[in-house]
């Protein structure tokens, strides 16, 4: 029995720990697998401390975090002495009520009804900014108040309501007595508020997510975004230091309140934990600081920067890893357009998009840039979100490629430059599939059952089926849409799952032996994975185009116009091509001799390689209700 | 000769209500300088309210409060010059035991070498010389509560309250804390405010007790007056040990008890006017049944190791009786009582409330069974 109980003990440590121990060890990989251990190496450290981007959203964390608990307990601590001095029972009772409804509510809850408020406040003041730093701090301070609270009232409930009145007997006013007497009572519940509050809010998302604005991102923000491709272990490396910090705080103040009842070294304790804290913040900030002091220079620039637009702020908006941010000793474009032209550019990121499509609506901030993807610019265009660009401001629009001028979504070239290029194809693993597949039935093959995944995103999912019956991805006839849907029915017996993300880890394992995925992805898969080969299916492929965009609510047009002349550099186009690992539109990267994906035969299909492609178009509000209406039968079966 | 003092806080026609309960009804109390008074009842009497209302932390919904015959009603506590002692001591934990004693006056801005020499002095008056530096919470309730006498008395306050201070203190310490405070109070000539249930502890310490009840005083009086002659059933009853009989004043100097008239001291009733008799357990003498003036039967004997308590059953009537001779249980005895044992009272409105001990040895009955269960 013993034996039974200590294993249980054991088993429930395990499940505890075991997934930060393992994060722990693979932020020491040499190599960026999840499942292998290559070798001990501290370059994801080095990479985390040169991720400029990172370190300031780390930056912006602490300082959140550290401005909105230290204020929430302030504010939290008076509250809690109001309450318990309230006489009424019924009042106290209704107002403890009313302060743990905030913390039972659900987080989107709390964060959609603060940024209504603030985009309602914003709007009636005329703001251009609705949410901003002040908006996002007002959250975390809203949020972490009843948590203080709720530390400190019992903490004033069990001190002797005698102490207070011995204080005044012996000559203190009510205020000298709460501070000489009541206040060192309360403090560990003071402190644990704190600390509390200030743990919530560091990895607070989803309030953070709506009441943040365009000058101020944090951590958790930063680290949502990059998601969408798979986790660089450079985060592994900055969660582990954010776990040991964590469980130091942790160790210090257990032993501070431990050390409460030993009242000579408490003081002195204090002290201690006080200056560990300072210590570990400044050491944060420094190395937040220290990326920022190298030079970024490029060579060969082909047109003019002027320092005109010097101070102001660019906002512009991409997705997550969209951009070379100067890891791996690569270049670190916005460090080098910042130092180029005096300009600050205020880098956010998001994950589709329909979210970037949404903030847009939401009206809340402006951005200078984004860089949707085709079908998007089309919907942004059509109602009317997008503005012209000054195509005699970008020079060096010459090293687009003329095929991908004129597209569909933009089509006398008047709103958008391209910025990369990717399609989709099939993934297979050479050693799990009898013969190489050269059409998407593969992915109904009985003899590969179990072993085949697909896109767990319901546009991508149909598309497959929609070329192997032959369709147009754009069809807007409801009979061809239901046709695919049976289809999609039909395959999921023989699917082992349907996978965004995790598909990295299945091919990357050989746990899975087909899956349709983005080219470049399965790049970065192959070079964990020799195994692993692609094809474009003869019946066609999904291609698209991201394109670089100003939107209406644009403040700095021309310093956009600036950034987008930068982007097209050869020499910043080749850092950003080698980075997202997508083809590049940009003649001059496509023929720059250190190219390291140059004529590779999936980005850089040759002629009689070629498949057939489709872009997505915009589909009309009635058809993508339906479609989604119908990817949740397939689905929920 | 305490007559010649003057007042040094007098309570007039104080009203305490909480929502709608009276704490305090009309009372009206006067404190002379130097004194050690007793405010003596059971908890809801009021007791500890009229002690906060001397330190401030209550205000009386009508009626003055006077120090030094100045209205302080309108004085918030800390500018009081009266010092109060917690029943749980509340000294501060955050301090060690020189800072719980420096506290008061510190805050009123001493000079520190003052303060060093003030409270080594209170270290010796309270017998804790070289404790400075302990913490408060390592020490035992003693020596807590000494703490708490220095820490309220170095600052020379003109009045000490005390809240049931020995409430929490063992049988044994208590004694000695008792001896303890009454000589500090007898060495620094302070005026004494002292609230206690322990009816012993206010006979042995006071000058003056005040039994409480019910919001209103029952009586004033030195601790000899209070026992010996009593207002009232209530005050007879609480304090020590009273077979209170009904009883009817044929005459002065005249009393009748169960049909038999006894000769006794107290005169000024009306004729056949109905009253309640006192009679105190060591009163009464246990004579054979044919000399004595009522006569019953023992229905239970025990023994208090200086006495037996006996319990009588005269006409129905359960008189308890403390001698040092021992009987049995069934013997049918004669009671015989001297004059000066018989105390008359008027009727009150506790009269019929307390009486006999018919209810007695059932209660004892359950006290030794809780005795024994502790014991396993």
């Amino acid at each position: 029995m013993k034996i039974v109980k200590r294993l249980i003990t054991f088993l429930v440590y395990a499940f505890l720990y075991a997934p930060l121990i393992i994060m722990v060890l693979f932020s020491f990989n040499s190599g960026r697998s999840t499942m292998v251990f290559e070798g001990f190496s501290l370059k994801w450290y080095e990479t985390l401390f040169s991720n400029n981007v990172l370190m300031e959203c780390l930056q912006n964390s602490l300082i959140l975090a550290v401005t909105s608990s230290v204020i929430a307990t302030i504010l939290g601590t008076l509250a809690a002495v109001g309450v318990y001095r309230l006489k009424n029972k019924y009042i106290s009772g209704t107002i403890m009520t009313v302060n743990n409804i905030p913390m039972m509510n659900p987080d989107i809850v709390t964060g959609v009804s603060l940024m209504l408020l603030f985009v309602f406040v914003g709007t009636f003041l005329g703001l251009a900014e609705k949410t901003n730093f002040w908006t996002l701090l007002i959250a975390h301070i809203t949020f972490n108040i009843p948590y203080v609270l709720l530390n400190v009232l019992p903490k004033l409930k069990q001190t002797d309501k005698n102490l207070v009145e011995a204080a005044m007997d012996l000559g203190c006013t009510p205020n000298q007595a709460f501070f000489k007497v009541v206040l060192p009572q309360i403090n560990p519940g003071i402190m644990s508020g704190l600390l509390m509050a200030f743990t919530l809010s560091f990895d607070d998302f989803v309030i953070s997510y709506y009441t943040s604005g365009t000058d101020f991102r944090t951590l958790p923000l930063y680290v949502y975004d990059i998601v969408k491709k798979p986790v660089k272990p450079n985060i592994y490396a900055l969660y582990s230091i954010i776990f040991i910090l964590i469980l130091l705080v942790l160790i210090i103040n257990n032993f501070v309140l431990n050390g409460t009842s030993k009242k000579e070294s408490s003081g002195r304790a204090k002290k201690v934990v006080s200056a560990i804290l300072a210590v570990v913040i400044l050491v944060v900030g420094v190395f937040a600081f220290k990326g920022c002091e190298t030079t970024h220079s490029i060579d060969g620039l082909q047109a003019e920067y002027s320092r005109e637009f010097e101070g102001t702020t660019l906002n512009v908006y991409n997705w997550g890893e969209y951009i070379s941010d100067g890891s791996d000793e690569s270049l670190d474009v916005i460090a080098a357009f910042e130092q180029l032209t005096g300009i600050n550019v205020n880098y956010i990121t998001y994950e589709s998009n329909e979210v970037m499509y949404s903030k847009l609506k939401s009206n809340s901030d402006s951005y200078d840039i984004i860089i949707p993807s085709d079908y998007m610019i089309q919907r942004l265009k059509n109602e009317g979100m997008l503005q012209k660009l000054d195509f005699s401001q970008i020079s060096n629009y010459k090293n687009i490629d003329e095929q991908y001028k004129n597209l569909y979504f933009d089509e006398n070239n008047e709103y958008s430059v391209p910025y990369s290029v990717g399609m989709v194809g099939l993934i297979y693993n050479t050693t799990m599939v009898e013969e190489v597949p050269t059409s998407w039935t593969a992915l109904w093959d009985e003899r590969y059952s179990g072993d085949i995944l697909t896109f767990n995103n319901s546009r991508d999912a149909f598309a497959i089926a929609q070329k192997v019956l032959g369709q147009s991805f754009n069809t807007e006839n409801k009979a061809d849409w239901d046709a695919a849907a049976e289809l999609l029915k039909k395959q999921t017996p023989v699917l082992q799952g349907r996978v965004m993300d995790q598909v990295f880890e299945k091919m990357e394992g050989g746990n899975a032996a087909l899956a349709p995925y983005y080219v470049g992805d399965f790049l970065i898969m192959q070079e964990e994975n020799e195994d692993l080969d692609f094809v474009f299916p003869e019946e066609g492929v999904n291609v698209f185009v991201d394109s670089i965009c100003v939107p209406s609510c644009a403040k700095n047009y021309d310093a956009a116009m600036m950034f987008i002349n930068f982007m097209l550099e050869p020499e910043v186009a080749l850092a950003n091509a080698e980075y997202i690992g997508y083809a590049s539109p940009n003649t001059e990267v496509v023929n720059h001799p250190d190219y390291s994906y140059k004529d590779n035969e999936y980005l850089y299909p040759a002629e009689e390689d070629m498949p057939n492609v489709e872009y997505f178009y915009d589909l009309t509000p009635e058809i993508r209700n339906y479609y989604e209406k119908l990817w949740v039968e397939i689905t929920s079966k | 000769m305490k007559n010649e003092k003057k007042n040094v806080v007098e309570l007039r026609n104080i009203t305490v209500k909480f929502d709608d309960d009276v704490i305090l009804d009309d009372m009206n109390l006067s404190i002379k300088d130097g004194e050690f008074v007793t405010l003596l009842g059971q908890s809801g009497c009021g007791k500890t309210t009229t002690l906060r209302i001397i330190a401030g932390f209550v205000q009386p919904n009508s009626g003055d409060v006077l120090f030094e015959g100045n209205r302080i009603n309108d004085v918030p506590a800390h500018k009081r010059s009266v010092n109060t002692i917690f029943q749980k001591y509340a000294l501060f934990p955050n301090y060690n035991v020189y800072d719980n004693i420096a506290f008061g006056l510190r805050i009123s801005k001493v000079p520190e070498p003052v303060i060093k020499e003030r409270v080594a002095e209170m270290l010796k008056l309270v017998n804790l010389e070289g404790f400075e530096k302990r913490s408060v919470d390592k020490l035992s309730g003693g020596q807590q509560q000494r703490v708490a006498i220095a820490r309220a008395v170095i600052n020379r306050p003109k009045v000490l309250l005390l809240d049931e201070p020995l409430a929490a203190l063992d049988a044994k310490l208590r004694k000695d804390m008792q001896n303890e405070l009454k000589n500090i109070q007898r060495q620094l000539g302070i005026t004494f405010v002292f609230v206690t249930h322990d009816q012993e502890e206010a006979l042995s310490m006071s000058d003056t007790v005040v039994v409480m009840n019910e919001g209103k005083i029952q009586q004033i009086g030195s601790p000899i007056d209070i026992y010996n002659e009593p207002q009232n059933a209530f005050v007879a009853d609480f304090i020590g040990e009273s077979n209170i009989l009904d009883g009817i004043m044929k005459e002065d100097f005249k009393v009748c008890l169960d049909g038999y008239d006894f000769k006794c001291l107290d005169s000024g009733f009306g004729k056949n006017e109905p009253v309640d008799v006192v009679i105190r357990p060591e009163d009464v003498d246990i004579v054979p049944e044919e000399q004595g003036m009522l006569t019953g039967e023992i229905t239970s004997v025990t023994f208090r190791g200086v006495h037996f308590e006996i319990i009588i059953d005269v006409q129905d009537f359960k008189w308890m009786i403390q001698t040092t001779d021992e009987h049995k249980v069934g013997e049918k005895v004669g009671l015989y009582i001297e004059p000066d044992a018989i105390h008359v009272m008027k009727k009150s409105k506790y009269s019929g409330q307390f009486g006999d001990y018919s209810s007695y040895s059932d209660e004892l009955d359950e006290l030794s069974v809780v005795e024994e269960s502790e014991d396993e």
